[in-house]
């Protein structure tokens, strides 16, 4: 056999292109450290976009709420309240007037006194609507029994209502969201879904209070997003995230309308 | 101790195209190249044995190894990759390494009986951007061909070094020279262990949930 002898121009370019492929490789490493950095950053910021959008979304949502409840108030103070008083004033001035005979007296006062009896009512009843005094004293369950006692008589409409739940009176920040919630609903099942029998329950399901709202009226199609942008959906919708709960909504068009969430 | 590591990695590869092989069927076309290149390879195994059988110097076959598995991680990598830069990168790259490769050899039909350097840093080395293309894609996408997208990255880091140092090693004495080509099986086995992991978590599971 020959000697083998290596040759130094052989290990030199063994030893040059050991040298580049060791610094290409680190080359190639360093490249994907960068842009790998590069794009998980980019991923961050449009999920914190994302994020901040649907809070300017919610905010929105509260921000057109409160206009709406004020331009309520406003409008039910204007027409239930001042209108009276309005009257209530020009008759005060009437009494004030000279040659007044006694029946005349009589009937301004009897005026005065049924507009004002009206007035007070009125006010008793918009601020019953804005917070009702019984929910206020006597908690969420007495709350919802009386609204659902107030639909019953003043519109057509039968109310099923079942409680297996002993509420915290701590907790009654919390149950006026459920108590909102469950309005909202209602005012939607009669003003949209045209109903005529509502029931709801609530249930303690291994210690996750849970609410059942369901109603027999002609519904919507629950798939098509557009019914979800609505005010009062969003606004429920809030309101569950304070509630740190979850919401599922089904419904079908002419199948009625069934919520539960978790509180 | 070193003809054990050798065979052993011989059986973790046959295995390897055994257990893809079965699972062939309905797979995508990422897959099915990647079950081609285990059948290549092996052939390149056989064929070197039968050459050393026969007492034919069997380093010819080294030429095979790269630029066929050059080609063929090519292609299953371009199957992989869904951004048109990358993909364009791995068009070129093929086109570029397999002409120069072929005037090379036009020019200097002796280097066919030698380790080419230039042959088996330019191939490692793409292959190696061309699994990074994978893992940066991986990142915020799910996560296919992991395992052996990591078993080919190791392999080819640790291997390019060990070939770019064949020639010299070739000759060194027989016992001296063992000593990288024993390193060498040892990741073949480590390789293929990456490969038979990723059968066993990608499509072993998948394959009884669908006989249920």
């Amino acid at each position: 056999m020959t000697t083998k002898t290596i040759s130094e121009s052989e290990i030199v370019a063994t030893a040059i292109f050991s040298c580049v492929s060791f610094l290409l490789m680190g080359l190639v490493l360093i490249l994907f450290f960068y842009f790998s950095r590069k794009k998980i950053t980019q991923k961050e910021l449009e999920k914190r976009d994302l994020e901040i959008q649907y809070q300017k979304e919610q905010l929105h949502a509260i921000i057109v709420t409160q206009e709406e409840e004020r331009k309520r108030i406003a409008q039910d103070l204007h027409d239930d309240i001042s209108s009276k008083l309005n009257i209530v004033s020009l008759n005060t001035h009437l009494l004030s007037a000279p040659n007044l005979t006694e029946v005349e007296t009589k009937e301004i006062t009897d005026n005065i006194i049924s507009l004002t009896t009206k007035a007070l009512e009125n006010s008793r009843k918009i601020a019953h609507n804005l917070l009702p005094p019984v929910f206020e004293k006597f908690g969420l369950s007495a709350g919802v029994e009386e609204l659902c006692a107030e639909f019953e008589s003043s519109k057509s409409v039968k109310v099923f209502y079942n409680n297996e739940i002993d509420f915290d009176e701590n907790d009654i920040d919390r149950h006026l969201h459920v108590f909102r919630i469950l309005q909202e609903f209602m005012n939607n099942s009669l003003r949209h879904g045209k109903a005529s029998e509502i029931k709801i329950s609530f249930l303690n399901n291994n210690g996750v209070s849970t609410c059942n709202y369901e109603d027999n009226g002609i519904g919507f199609d629950s798939k098509n997003s557009e019914n979800q942008k609505g005010l009062g959906m969003k606004n429920i919708d809030s309101r569950i995230s304070f509630l740190n709960g979850t919401i599922q909504i089904s419904s079908e068009i002419n199948k009625g309308f069934i919520a539960n969430f978790t509180f | 101790m070193h003809s054990f590591l050798i065979n052993f990695g011989y059986i973790l590869l046959l295995l390897n195209f055994i257990l893809f092989a079965i699972k062939f069927p309905g797979k995508n076309i990422a897959y099915k190249i990647f079950t081609f290149y285990l059948f290549v390879i092996i052939c390149v195994q056989i064929g070197a044995k039968i050459c050393l059988l026969k007492r034919i110097p069997n380093l010819f076959l080294s030429h095979v190894y790269f630029i066929g598995q050059f080609a063929i991680l090519s292609l299953f990598y371009l199957k992989l990759v869904r951004d048109q830069f990358q993909q364009k990168v791995i068009k070129i790259g093929f086109v570029l390494v397999l002409s120069t490769l072929i005037i090379q050899y036009g020019l200097k039909p002796e280097m066919f009986l030698k380790f080419n350097l230039y042959e088996i840093f330019i191939t490692s080395f793409l292959l190696i951007i061309y699994s990074v293309f994978h893992f940066y894609n991986m990142l915020d996408d799910v996560k296919e061909f992991y395992f052996i997208n990591m078993g080919i990255l190791l392999y080819l880091f640790a291997s390019t070094i060990l070939f770019l140092i064949g020639n010299l090693t070739a000759k060194f004495s027989k016992d001296l020279s063992m000593i990288t080509w024993t390193l060498n099986a040892f990741l073949v086995i480590v390789n293929n262990l990456f490969y038979l992991y990723e059968w066993k978590i990608s499509y072993y599971k998948k394959a009884i949930t669908n006989s249920n």
